[in-house]
């Protein structure tokens, strides 16, 4: 018997970018494609049944054709099962898309409160999931398991686990879990983690398909859990992780000291895009010492390459030669002494806010000093304090 | 600093060419441009080196490329100066790949380059210690360019100097001040725009970003109204479920219902049958009458009655005729007797009259109410022209005079706060300096008057410590004294004789030249009465030095007596200031005044701070107060009075609502104006087209009819058409043609009557014979037999009709069946309950279908309501991520916006302090050099707090702007060399006070002009190194003309 274990899709949720307006729409195309190539894989890997523990949709976000879209792609597995917990982006409501629309029959939505078991009929499996009551205890009073091994392969599905961040009392439950149990499929995570394995048991998160933001960390795909029977017992034989990323996060660092042209800068940045995945999501942080001219040339390079990637921004942190990095000649001008004082103030600001502002008040001044056009960062380029972007 | 000399082994086109440099100024004359160049940009590659930046592995300047050398590989060079300490630097250069240099110092050329640090390229940091200035400023400062000399010669060349002297101060450069900067700035806030303004970033995203929040809730609704009709959706497909399980139901009771229903009409049919045989039986007995023609027995009665009722009529219509033959008679009288001519088409002259009436009647009503809306257009225009004129003129004029306040009001507060951290840092201050000054006062009391204390402990110590050596000593002088004394008693009486002697010579002399008349007389009475003159001085002399050495031996007498008796200890400062402080030894007072000096340092330290920081505080209170009189001014300019600064905001939004009020009130009054032009025009149109219709009534229809209507007397000549005219024709035609049209019914009716009468007489003759036939054809005689038998062929009738209908009864009921079919279907079927009604169920059924159908409407509506609330919202992800975008842009221009305020705000602050500062020490520098160079035509010049420069003229001794003079080029040339030199020679500015290196700035000077400006160099030269490099072919001869030194540079 052969399942795929997968969470956190996030269908429809909204991708924020302030320089790119139709990043949002092609990442969440990317998401519909993510979820094909997972059909695509049961196919591939004749798959029994997918498990999907938590976080299929954003709820609030979702629209009727992703709905429709879910519907047509579980009609195609036909009769596969579907196994969907709720998890937090899309719990049961009221107003929930899995109680206000109709799925395939092969779409099982296992409902914490009300429906939390369910046996499949062409195949030998029953899956459970944990209740909210089970959750509060900590134990399994409300799990309807036979006392003993019926040949039949049971698994528990939750979105979380009651004790999901203490390892010890993790283990002391998963000791607790009742002996028919052969996997417990965890949704909650965006990193893939084996919780627990003993011959008898195995216990799985299984971490992003894909990347949402550059703070999450690979691998990303779907878990495809491979188990074996002996002696009307059934046992994980294999947890094998299946890579299927679309999406490409990078921040490239380039210390543009040793560029004097606008040629020099249009290579080094083409050098380093070339040795990121696409499509990407891509931030350049300039540091060390510039030239008032390359300054110049910056938005104009970025705005001739950046069209390969889904967004691509830059900040520049270096300072200005000649004017920013003030050097300990004495200040007979004016504009010597504004970069001595406003350094100070810098120095002594209150805040990180006011300290940002200083700065920026520092670097405009060496900007017109040094003759570079001022341009509105983010509304007229695609300069953007990293903090502000991704 | 100045240069002594230098050699360059190889820089570019140059090769071995020594070089030396005098004092003052002086002329460096290279053959051509190129060559002048190369030697200007040696001296500062010398200097400064040739690399881009401190950073290490700092790439070669472009000068590195450019001047290696042509002809060799020898690519270095040396040069010697001096520093304003006196220290001679020799500087050897190698440039190149391998570049090095070496420092040496002194006449005795000590190699010194490993005392000084290294920056991280490699390069010696010695220029931080000689000048303590970057390439560029050196440059910028030390250095006159052609480009700078043109510049000036402009017809602005008055205001060119102070700008140059801003550009200097503020940024080190000739092109750019801090004013520039700020314009910069105040351009790129005005690109992001404000609140207040128009269709600039700020307001765009602001406004899509209003529009995205009110999208953002209508999209959130529409979501929750999706949800909630999705769930009403959900609802109606189970009621639909259920309806239609219950029609089923429904279809299964009507299908029971039927089958009970033919099992009844087979037993009914059954007890038909019966009962048709037995009136079978009956109806033998009536045979006879079966065939009596009793049908006709209705149509003798009724010719009878007719008989009767047409006799009567006919006389009736004989008296009638004879009545209406009289009536017309009567009539055609009148007739006869009427002056009425009728019209033809009357009609259609009545309509085109009415329509053209029409047409006028409509157009003077709109052209009523078109002069009433022009009324109150042109009330509405006064109104408006009065409320415009009452709004201040200023803001009448000008469209920009808020956003004009605006920016004054906001530079007014960032003033404003600046000068409360000034004030409050003042205060700081005073109250540290109050402190000091209290911890001085104990100190203060003590060594009140004590000026020279080092001095007074040595003396003390002195004669403390060596009574004796300095009694020894004053005895000694004592005795030099006296020795003097002797000496020069000894030389009076013979200064005396020969002061007699030459005396009585020069006496003797004069006699003879008054007996004589001898010149030569004269020329020795003069030599003679100088010698005279000399002994008597000589003799006044030793006067008085016998008197003063009287004096100093008193002197020294009174201090040995006072060393022999100790008086002089006892009476010593010191001594006084040991017993006032209560202490022992001289050490411990020495510890206390030194710590007085500590304290009185830290007060002298203080008071500066606290003078300084008064001056910061003036200046900026002055610049608060005078942003403060412009926003007044500007607040005045529309009458609004600033009682209070609180009330500023509050005069902000009302000059905005006024400009904003002048604006609408105009584009009000243009409208308006048009409004009112477009109505007078479309009166004056309707006006015309009114008697256009007049004229056109005259002529198609009064010139056509006129003449009849006033025959028939219905209307009189020369009164015009109306529609009475047209009423009372009508009605005189109406009795005309009434009086003619009843003639002719009277007459029409009399045939009629005839006609009828004729009639009656015709159906009295029918009817009797029909009565006659009907008797014939039954075989009877009479009537009253013929009503007998009547009566008994009326009872066979009944029986017959029974037998039929009952036939006909049973025939409905079986249809086109037989009983024994429907025993045949209804074979099996035992009912056993009542059958529920066949239509009432019908009834429900078709209930229940109308309920299936109405709730299957519904879902359609719900969903096409579905449909179309889903097409027609935005999803609420989109939305999110477009304000998202929107909100960042927002967020960066604000922080833009206040970084350029943060910005101005400090380069406001620095310059109005440095300018502050700088004032004085330049205009005395300058005043000076200028007083200098025209040869005290002007006594000075002036500089204003904000660097304004202003020359006092020596005739009239005030001060006049530099627009005033002008029209002279010459001297404005020679403020402007004061104006560099003084600059270089303010204390404090520079370190050093260096060279001023001119790159041939005179190259579009014609002769004369050149002649003046090297003039002008030449005087300024006096305490100054001034070095004009140029390749100007005319300059040797006027250097050697005017006694100018200079050096030749020849080519490789």
């Amino acid at each position: 018997m052969f399942v795929l274990h997968t969470a956190n899709l996030y269908l429809d949720k909204p991708f924020f970018s302030c320089l790119n307006l139709q990043y949002g729409q092609e990442r969440r195309k990317r998401q519909r494609e993510l979820f094909d190539a997972i059909i695509n894989k049961v196919f591939e890997y004749k798959a029994d049944a997918l498990f999907i523990t938590g976080n299929l949709l954003d709820a609030e976000h979702i629209t009727e054709q992703t709905l429709q879209f879910l519907c047509d792609r579980c009609e195609v597995i036909k009769p596969v099962p579907v196994v969907i917990i709720p998890g937090d982006a899309d719990p049961i409501t009221k107003y929930s898309p899995y109680v206000l629309n109709t799925f395939p029959e092969n779409v099982i939505i296992m409902n914490t409160d009300t429906r939390n078991r369910w046996e499949g009929d062409k195949i030998p499996i029953v899956v459970y999931t944990l209740t909210k009551n089970d959750v509060i205890t900590r134990s399994f009073p409300e799990l309807n398991f036979p006392t003993g091994y019926d040949g039949r392969n049971h698994i528990l599905l939750s979105y979380d686990l009651p004790m999901f961040n203490d390892k010890n009392e993790l283990s002391t439950w998963f000791e607790k879990v009742p002996n028919v149990i052969s996997y417990i499929g965890i949704g909650k995570g965006h990193s893939f983690k084996q919780l627990y394995n003993t011959s008898q048991l195995t216990a799985c998160c299984c971490g992003l398909p894909d990347p949402i933001s550059i703070n999450d960390t690979p691998p990303f795909g779907v878990l495809g859990v491979r188990f074996q029977s002996y002696d009307n017992r059934w046992e994980v034989s294999h947890v094998e992780h299946i890579s299927l990323q679309k999406n490409f996060y990078s921040g490239i660092y380039i210390d543009i000291s040793s560029i004097t042209n606008k040629e020099d800068l249009y290579t080094q940045l083409r050098n380093e895009l070339a040795k990121v995945q696409k499509p990407c999501v891509v931030h350049i942080r300039f540091s060390g010492i510039i030239f008032p001219c390359i300054l110049n040339d910056i938005a104009e390079v970025v705005n001739s390459i950046h069209e390969e990637n889904l967004s691509f921004s830059w900040s520049f942190e270096g300072e200005i030669e000649g004017f920013e990095n003030v050097e300990d000649f004495r200040e007979i001008t004016v504009l010597s002494e504004f970069f001595k004082q406003i350094t100070e103030e810098q120095k002594y600001a209150p805040n990180p806010s006011i300290s940002g502002i200083v700065k920026r008040a520092r670097h405009l001044t060496a900007r017109v000093a040094g003759g570079v056009k001022l341009t509105i960062p983010t509304v007229e380029t695609c300069e953007v304090p990293l903090e502000w972007n991704l | 600093m100045e240069f002594i000399k230098g050699h360059i082994y190889g820089f570019g086109k140059l090769q071995k060419v020594p070089l030396e440099f005098g004092k003052g100024f002086q002329i460096v004359f290279v053959r051509d441009e190129n060559g002048k160049n190369t030697l200007f940009q040696f001296l500062l590659d010398m200097l400064f080196g040739q690399k881009t930046s401190r950073k290490k592995n700092a790439s070669f300047s472009e000068n590195y490329y450019k001047y290696t050398p042509w002809h060799t590989s020898d690519y270095r060079g040396n040069i010697v100066y001096r520093l304003d300490t006196g220290k001679v630097i020799h500087l050897h250069r190698v440039f190149g790949p391998e570049t090095s240099l070496k420092i040496y110092e002194g006449l005795e050329v000590n190699d010194i380059t490993d005392t000084i640090s290294v920056y991280p390229n490699g390069e010696s940091a010695f220029i931080k210690s000689h000048l303590d200035l970057s390439r560029e400023i050196f440059t910028e400062v030390s250095s006159i360019s052609q480009k700078t000399i043109d510049s000036l010669s402009s017809f602005t060349r008055s205001s060119r100097i102070r700008e140059h002297l801003l550009c200097l101060i503020d940024t080190g450069t000739t092109e750019q001040s801090i004013n520039d900067i700020i314009t910069i700035f105040q351009n790129y806030l005005q690109s992001i725009g404000t609140e207040r303004t128009y269709k600039r970033p700020r307001n765009l995203i602001s406004e899509q970003l209003e529009k995205l929040s009110e999208e953002h809730e209508q999209a959130k609704g529409n979501l929750e109204k999706i949800l909630q009709k999705k769930a009403l959706l959900k609802e109606y497909k189970e009621q639909l479920s259920t309806v239609q399980r219950e029609y089923e139901e429904l279809q299964e009771k009507l299908r029971y219902a039927q089958q009970y229903a033919l099992w009844r009409r087979k037993n009914d049919a059954k007890a038909l049958r019966d009962k048709l045989d037995e009136l079978t039986a009956r109806s033998f007995a009536y045979s006879n009458y079966r065939n009596f023609p009793i049908d006709q027995n209705i149509d003798v009665i009724q010719s009878e009655m007719a008989i009767n009722h047409a006799e009567m009529q006919k006389q009736k219509l004989q008296n009638e005729i004879e009545s209406i033959s009289k009536e017309i008679n009567e009539l055609e009288l009148e007739i006869r007797h009427s002056s009425f001519i009728p019209i033809d088409y009357i009609k259609e002259y009545q309509d085109k009259h009415e329509e053209y009436l029409k047409h006028i009647y409509s157009n003077e009503e709109v052209l009523k109410e078109l002069q009433n809306q022009r009324a109150k257009i042109n009330e509405q225009i006064q109104e408006v022209e009065k409320i415009v004129s009452e709004l201040p003129q200023v803001i009448q004029k000008d469209d920009m005079f808020y956003q004009k306040t605006d920016f004054a009001i906001d530079l007014y507060k960032s003033s404003l706060k600046e000068t409360q951290k000034s004030e409050s840092q003042l205060n700081e201050l005073k109250e540290k300096y109050a402190c000091v000054q209290e911890q001085t006062k104990p100190f203060r009391d003590l060594f009140a008057g004590v000026t020279n204390f080092a001095e007074l402990i040595d003396d003390y110590l002195k004669y403390k410590d060596k009574p004796e050596e300095e009694q020894q000593e004053l005895e000694r002088q004592l005795q030099e004294t006296e020795l003097i004394k002797q000496q020069t008693l000894s030389r009076q009486p013979a200064n005396l004789l020969c002061g007699l002697i030459c005396f009585l010579l020069d006496v003797a002399l004069l006699y003879m030249f008054i007996k004589m008349h001898k010149t030569e007389s004269l020329w020795f009475a003069g030599a003679v009465g100088i010698g005279f003159l000399y002994f008597m001085i000589s003799y006044i002399n030793s006067k008085r030095s016998l008197k003063d050495i009287d004096i100093f031996q008193r002197k020294l007498k009174e201090e040995i007596q006072k060393i022999v008796t100790f008086e002089y200890i006892d009476k010593h400062p010191i001594t006084a200031l040991l017993n006032k402080a209560n202490l022992q030894h001289i050490r411990e007072l020495q510890g206390l005044y030194d710590e007085y000096c500590a304290w009185l340092n830290k007060e002298e330290d203080l008071s500066q701070q606290v003078h300084k920081a008064e001056e910061l505080f003036s200046i900026n209170q002055s610049r608060t107060n005078d942003l403060l009189q412009e926003v007044q001014n500007l607040f005045e300019q529309v009458g609004l009075l600033l009682e209070d600064t609180d009330k500023i905001e509050q005069n902000r939004r009302k000059v905005f609502e006024l400009q904003e009020k002048a604006r609408m009130y105009h584009r009000r009054l243009w409208d308006l104006q048009d409004q009112y032009q477009q109505l007078t025009y479309t009166i004056t149109k309707k006006e015309d087209y009114i008697k256009k219709i007049h004229n056109q009534i005259q002529e198609e229809i009064l010139n056509r009819i006129g003449h009849k209507l006033i025959q028939s007397g219905l209307l009189q000549s020369g009164e015009p058409l109306t529609q009475d005219t047209f009423r009372s024709y009508y009605h005189a035609e109406e009795m005309y043609h009434g009086l003619k049209t009843k003639v002719s019914e009277l007459r029409k009716k009399r045939l009629d009557l005839n006609q009828q009468l004729q009639k009656v007489e015709e159906e009295l003759s029918q009817n009797q014979k029909q009565i006659q036939e009907i008797l014939e054809l039954a075989g009877v005689s009479s009537i009253s037999e013929w009503k007998n038998k009547c009566a008994r062929a009326e009872e066979a009738h009944t029986i017959f009709s029974r037998i039929e209908q009952t036939e006909l009864q049973l025939q409905q009921l079986l249809n086109d069946e037989t009983i024994e079919d429907l025993e045949r279907q209804t074979q099996d079927f035992v009912p056993s309950v009542p059958a529920e009604d066949e239509e009432q169920l019908q009834l429900l059924m078709e209930q229940k279908g109308h309920e299936i159908e109405q709730i299957q409407q519904d879902i359609q509506a719900l969903q096409s309501e579905l449909e179309e609330l889903i097409k027609n919202t935005r999803p609420l992800n989109e939305i999110a991520e477009e304000k998202y975008y929107y909100e960042t842009q927002w967020k960066t221009l604000q922080y833009e916006q206040e970084s350029a305020l943060l910005a101005i705000s400090i380069l406001q602050q620095l310059s109005t302090y440095r300018y502050h500062k700088i004032a004085q020490p330049l205009q005395n520098e300058i005043s000076r050099l200028f007083t200098h160079l025209t040869k005290g035509k002007y006594t000075g010049v002036l500089v204003d707090q904000d660097l304004t420069l202003k020359v006092i003229p020596a005739q009239t001794g005030k001060a006049i702007p530099l627009e005033a003079i002008s029209s002279n080029p010459f001297v404005l040339e020679q403020l402007y060399f004061a104006m560099r030199v003084a600059l270089m020679k303010i204390p404090h500015f520079l370190k050093e006070q260096l060279p001023l290196l001119l790159d041939d700035p005179f190259v579009s000077h014609d002769y004369p002009q050149l002649i003046q400006s090297l003039e002008t160099l030449k005087a300024l030269g006096e305490g100054q190194q001034i070095i004009l490099f140029t390749y100007r072919n005319d300059i040797p001869e006027i250097a050697n003309n005017l006694s100018i030194p200079i050096a030749i540079i020849e080519d490789v």
